[in-house]
Formats: structure tokens, C-alpha cells, sequence
């Protein structure tokens, strides 16, 4: 049995570099997956999971263990994610010269099927598949699917982490398996 | 023929790699980059998004700027994020500077930052720059598909900051610059996300993005730099000034501010700015302080994202100090003035 | 219409997330109902293989990248200040946090309010604006600082 996160942010907190090791060895995979899932590009998941644990280094006195470890931890993670997407969404926005010379705003021009090129590189036609459906859930679909399936977390967690009612985690999460299943039937019924 | 091809080849490699390697050249090659790039902003049509990232101890600042250059002496800047500063903009024509603050739904007008005579400033500043820091690295790469020159400054008084900045090559125009401390961490890290070269707009869709609002006009006050001298001469109170300055550094010049209540002295490196203010005795608001005590001497102090800052009274008068330095340097700055 | 009600708590079901009625009713259903057992199956499928395609690794060395980062950081100063801060704050009992609450309160009306009604004191922003505009024309390589409304705690 190893040693609680508890006892891991306790030690970092005293300024034990080798806790922070062990909390990152711990749960790097699981950020991992969860930012890959959220963005679906590998080389943005790798720079963003780790930016997720300079968050971790830089704010964990802000983490007075109210609540576990983890769920400050997917929280942060899922923040990262939106902000960095929204990110990206408005870089593709604001340098638009074109559009500065006719109207001094931005047009969005943001195309949401663009392929990442781990898609391109993958003949997994499944795996593309589901990157593809998952693509398409909106952002409060997504991360609460994500969430459930990376790490089997339950609907009072899952509510704690994402800030909303058990009812909502509970009918986000039946929609967006409605989705899926309807956008990867072929897939499911094979199996 | 095959040998004298071969002479030329082996002597012209010489000829670059003692090009390359000989300090005299690498000097005169990056001083001539560097004065070229302290003139690139006005002479470029450029526009990029700029991340700007200050680390201080305990906090990291980032912000985001849109940033057009236009030909010739055109600059707008707008603050895209974060939602505390989106809005402001800045508009500097060559004549004027015109600074926007939609919080308080203020527009401030000044002397522009690329008039003639801040240029002969700025000139004036590389020529002591070079004096005090010596570039010590010259490369090339690729950033964002653009040529780039890279130059390391370092300083030759170990209380310098290391400058690294990466120069457009065909535009001269820096873009990225990353400034470490002397003990090696980065205190700033500027980089354009985005960049786009050669774009001319018309002036007036800068201008259209201000509010019909009256401007503040501030102009004439920021023009006038005095001599030690001068200054003395120019108000009714005693001028203290410091008998220690850090290695490097030289008096720029005074202005006097505050509806003529003020006085600022302007020291520089070249890169660097310590500005003592002082004034007939007041109160200065200041939280998040510490007390500092030398002999009689009660100083507060506080660590900002631009440096350190300082407040004292002494003689019936209240100072302030502000600089990016050692701790150190700023005790001996304060226990020489007189 | 039957149907709809349990299709909706199928999700839940998978999930462990219903109460032990609900459990044995869905149960009981899914024996007799070929076509919510087949949504079932779907469900249980799609949780299967998402799980396979969800899990990842980062590329081996994610540690040592990260902690090429971290010296820029160098928090152990301030990671030991306000750990044992945080530490004393939670062993504060609670009326000891509401004699510090008090204490603090009149501490910023004796530093903020006050002052301002006093009517004879200069904030320090004043000098950190002038400093940041010298600064700009000064410094040779242009630096645009942080606008003082993003970094002041003074306003």
C-alpha cells in the first residue's frame, strides 16, 4: 500500500521535491489521457498535462484539502483544457488580417473539423471513430464522459469536480452516450 | 583546376569561420542587429499577438497584446487579455501618444514615444547598453518560418540582467525577448504567438476604436529632461541625490511632476531603470509592505512585477525608489543620498 | 413509453448509480425487453472500448521534461511560508479566526479608508505608473511592461 495523496501534498507542502514526483508518477496517465481525450492532439496533450502539474507545483497552498486531492487535481486539469482550447479557438480568430482590413473585428472563421494529425496518422478506423464522436460532444458532454470513463469516478465525485448537481452529472452523462451510440452504432452492435 | 577550386573553397571557409569566430566581428555585427532593432517597430508594417509572461516570487503575470507596427512612426497596441486590462489601447502616431483605459473610461494624451527627441534618448541609452553588456552568443534559426538572429546580452557587472532576443532578419523587428535575473532565473518571457509581415491599414480603423470621449492632455508636462544643475534651480525645496550608484549606471536626467511638486531622477543602464522620486513630505499609500530598518532609518518596501519598490521620509521629505536590482544595491543607494 | 423511463436510467445503471428498486426493476426488464437489452449491451460496449481508446500514456521522461520547468519557478520559499500558514489557519479554532477577521478588518480601514479621508496622502501607484512609462522610453529594448492595472493590489 503506498503512501495517500494526503500525506504526498503534505510533504511537497514542506518543501519535499520528491512528493511532487510521486503525486506526478501517480497521475500523469490519467491527466494525459484526460487532456488527450479533451483536445485530441498528442503533441498539445503532452504540453498541457504538464502545464496542469506546474499548476499543481505553483498553486498547492491554494489546496487546503477540503476536498481530495484528485478532485482538485481533475478540476485543474478540465480548466486547463477549456482555457487552452478557448485559447486556441480565439488565436485562430484574431489575426485575421483580412477581415481587420474590412471591419476592425475578427470574423470567426474556426473550422471545428479540422483533423488533428493523430488522426491522419492512425488507421485504426475505430479509435478514429470515437476521437471523431467524442469531437463532436460539447465541452460539458465531454468532460463529464471523459471523466467517468478515464477514471470510474462516481456521480458525487463527478459533481464536486465539475461544480453541478448529481442530476446534472447523471443526464450529461445519458446524453452524451446517446451520442456516441448513435454516431458509433455500427461499431457497438458488432461487438 | 580542381586544386585551385578547392584552394578557394577551403580559403573562403576560413574567411567565414573567422568571421564567425572572431569576438571583434560578432561585436559589430550584433551592435549594428541591435541598433537596427530599437528602430524596427517604426519602420515595419507589421501585426502579431504578443504573450507577455512576468515572473516575480511569488506570482506569474501573463498578458496578451495585439501589436501593429505601421510605417512610419505608427504604433497601436490593445490588451486582449487577461479581462482586467482588455480594452486598453494605446495609439502613438509619431506626434502623439494617446492611452485608453476603458475601467475608468479615461483617455490620457502625450508626448509620443517616437518623437525625435525620445529617439535621440533611446540612441543614447544603446551607446551606454553596449557599454555595460556584451553580446556574447550570435546565431540563427527558424521561429514561426521566419529567419532569426538570436543575440545573448550579458551583463559585464554581475547585477545585469541576461537578455536573449530573437530578431527578425529581414525586418529586424524582436520577436521574442527573454530576460533572466542574475542569479539565472526568467523574470520575462515575451514572444509573438502570432505575426503576420507587410500589412498597410488605413490610420483611421485605430482611431475608430476609441470612444468619442475628451481627452486628458498631458503633453507638455513630459517633454522637459533637466540636468542635475537645472533641476536643482527649478524648485523650492532641496534636491537630495545619491553618492553611490550601481556599477553601469549614469543620471539620465530629471523631470518634475506633480503639478510641479515632484521630482524624478532617471538613472539607466542602458536596459535597466531606477527612478528616485522625492518630494516635500507626504503620505504614500502602499499595502502589502515590509519594514526594513538602517540605523534611523524606517524604509517600506515592496517586491511589484517591475521591480522593487521603496518609500522613506528623511528631512522632511518623503522618497520613493523603484528599480529592478539587488536588494543590496538598493541599501547602498539609500544610505549614500544627501 | 415504458421503455423511454428505462433507456433513461440505463446510463445511470451501467454506472452503478441507482438506487437497489430502480436496480431490480431495470433488471427485471432487461430479461423480458430484447430491445432495451440490446441498448444495454450497446451501452456496455461503448464503455468497453472507450476506456481502451481513452487510456494513454505520455511519451516515456514526462517527469524530467517537466521538472526542466520547474526550477523557474523556485517555489520552495513560499511553498514552506504558506504551507505552514495554511497549517496554522486550520488549527485555528474558530473564534481565533474571528479575532484575526476583526483585527484585519480595522487594519484595512486604518491602511485604506482612513487614509483616503484624510485627504493628504499619494497612493504609490502614481510613482509605479511613472516609473513604468520611464521605462519604456528609456530602456532601450522596449519592454511592454505589465499595465499597473493588472499587477496593482493598490486600487
Amino acid at each position: 500500500m503506498g503512501v495517500s495523496d494526503e500525506v504526498l501534498v503534505a510533504r511537497f507542502k514542506e518543501g519535499d521535491e520528491s512528493s511532487f514526483k510521486e503525486l506526478v508518477e501517480r497521475y500523469q496517465s490519467r491527466v494525459y489521457s484526460i487532456v488527450l481525450a479533451m483536445l485530441g492532439d498528442k503533441n498539445d496533450a503532452d504540453d498541457l498535462s504538464q502545464e496542469v502539474f506546474l499548476k499543481v507545483y505553483r498553486f498547492i497552498h491554494q489546496f487546503k484539502g477540503r476536498s481530495k486531492f484528485f478532485t482538485w487535481l481533475y478540476r485543474l486539469t478540465i480548466n486547463t483544457c477549456i482555457s487552452a482550447r478557448n485559447k486556441k479557438k480565439r488565436n485562430n480568430q484574431i489575426l485575421l488580417s483580412q477581415s481587420f482590413k474590412k471591419d476592425f473585428t475578427p470574423i470567426d472563421t474556426l473550422q471545428n473539423d479540422a483533423k488533428s494529425p493523430i488522426e491522419i496518422l492512425q488507421n485504426r478506423e475505430l479509435e478514429k471513430k470515437i476521437k471523431l464522436a467524442l469531437d463532436s460532444l460539447s465541452d460539458g458532454l465531454k468532460e463529464v464522459f471523459v471523466l467517468r470513463e478515464i477514471e470510474d469516478l462516481s456521480y458525487k465525485q463527478l459533481s464536486r469536480i465539475l461544480h453541478c448537481p448529481e442530476g446534472t452529472v447523471k443526464s450529461r452523462l445519458f446524453r452524451a452516450r446517446e451520442e456516441l451510440k448513435k454516431k458509433l452504432m455500427p461499431y457497438i452492435d458488432e461487438l | 583546376m580542381r586544386l585551385s577550386k578547392l584552394g578557394v573553397g577551403l580559403l573562403s571557409s576560413l574567411v567565414l569561420g573567422l568571421l564567425i569566430t572572431n569576438p571583434c566581428c560578432l561585436a559589430d555585427q550584433g551592435e549594428e542587429i541591435l541598433r537596427s532593432a530599437v528602430n524596427a517597430p517604426f519602420h515595419t508594417d507589421f501585426e502579431g499577438i504578443m504573450e507577455s509572461v512576468f515572473y516575480t516570487p511569488t506570482k506569474t503575470y501573463t498578458f496578451k497584446t495585439k501589436i501593429i507596427y505601421q510605417k512610419s512612426n505608427f504604433v497601436y497596441i490593445e490588451y486582449l487579455e487577461p479581462a482586467r486590462i482588455k480594452g486598453k489601447i494605446i495609439i502613438d502616431n509619431g506626434k502623439e501618444r494617446i492611452e485608453y483605459t476603458p475601467v475608468n473610461n479615461k483617455i490620457d494624451k502625450l508626448s509620443s514615444f517616437a518623437s525625435p527627441k525620445i529617439e535621440k534618448i533611446k540612441q543614447k541609452a544603446l551607446g551606454v547598453m553596449l557599454n555595460n553588456f556584451e553580446i556574447s552568443r550570435l546565431s540563427r534559426e527558424v521561429m514561426r518560418g521566419r529567419e532569426v538572429y538570436v543575440i545573448s546580452l550579458n551583463p559585464r557587472y554581475p547585477i545585469g540582467p541576461l537578455l536573449k532576443l530573437w530578431i527578425d532578419r529581414k525586418t529586424y523587428l524582436p520577436l521574442k525577448k527573454e530576460k533572466y535575473k542574475p542569479d539565472g532565473r526568467l523574470s520575462s518571457l515575451l514572444c509573438y504567438v502570432e505575426a503576420k509581415f507587410g500589412e498597410h491599414f488605413p490610420r483611421e480603423i485605430f482611431y475608430s476604436k476609441l470612444p468619442k470621449i475628451a481627452a486628458n492632455e498631458k503633453i507638455e508636462q513630459d517633454l522637459f529632461y533637466y540636468s542635475r544643475e537645472e533641476i536643482k534651480k527649478r524648485v523650492n525645496f532641496p534636491l537630495s541625490f545619491p553618492a553611490y550608484l550601481p556599477p553601469g549606471y549614469i543620471f539620465q536626467g530629471g523631470e518634475i511632476i506633480e503639478r510641479e511638486r515632484t521630482v524624478k531622477l532617471i538613472y539607466t543602464d542602458g536596459l535597466e531603470v531606477i527612478i528616485l522620486f522625492q518630494r516635500p513630505y507626504t503620505d504614500i499609500l502602499m499595502r502589502k509592505n515590509q519594514w526594513i530598518k538602517w540605523g534611523n532609518l524606517r524604509v517600506r518596501f515592496k517586491e511589484s512585477p517591475h521591480g522593487k519598490v521603496f518609500t522613506w521620509n528623511k528631512d522632511k521629505k518623503t522618497f520613493v525608489l523603484i528599480g529592478e536590482l539587488p536588494l543590496e544595491e538598493f541599501v547602498k543607494i539609500i544610505q549614500s543620498i544627501k | 413509453m415504458r421503455c423511454d423511463w428505462f433507456k433513461k436510467n440505463l446510463s445511470a445503471y451501467i454506472d452503478g448509480e441507482v438506487n437497489f428498486l430502480t436496480r431490480w426493476r431495470i433488471k427485471r426488464h432487461l430479461k423480458s425487453c430484447t430491445d432495451c437489452y440490446k441498448d444495454y449491451i450497446r451501452l456496455k460496449n461503448l464503455r468497453k472500448i472507450s476506456k481502451i481508446i481513452l487510456l494513454k500514456s505520455p511519451e516515456p521522461g514526462f517527469y524530467e521534461r517537466l521538472q526542466a520547468k520547474l526550477p523557474r519557478l523556485s517555489p520552495n520559499i513560499t511553498l514552506k511560508k504558506t504551507g505552514s500558514l495554511a497549517k496554522f489557519w486550520m488549527l485555528l479554532p474558530l473564534p481565533g479566526k474571528l479575532a484575526i477577521g476583526g483585527v484585519a478588518i480595522l487594519i484595512l480601514f486604518l491602511l485604506v479608508i482612513y487614509p483616503h479621508l484624510s485627504g493628504s496622502s499619494l497612493n504609490i501607484n502614481k510613482f509605479e505608473e511613472e516609473y513604468l512609462r520611464s521605462k519604456e522610453i528609456f530602456s532601450v529594448v522596449e519592454e511592454p511592461a505589465p499595465p499597473l492595472l493588472l499587477v496593482s493590489e493598490e486600487r
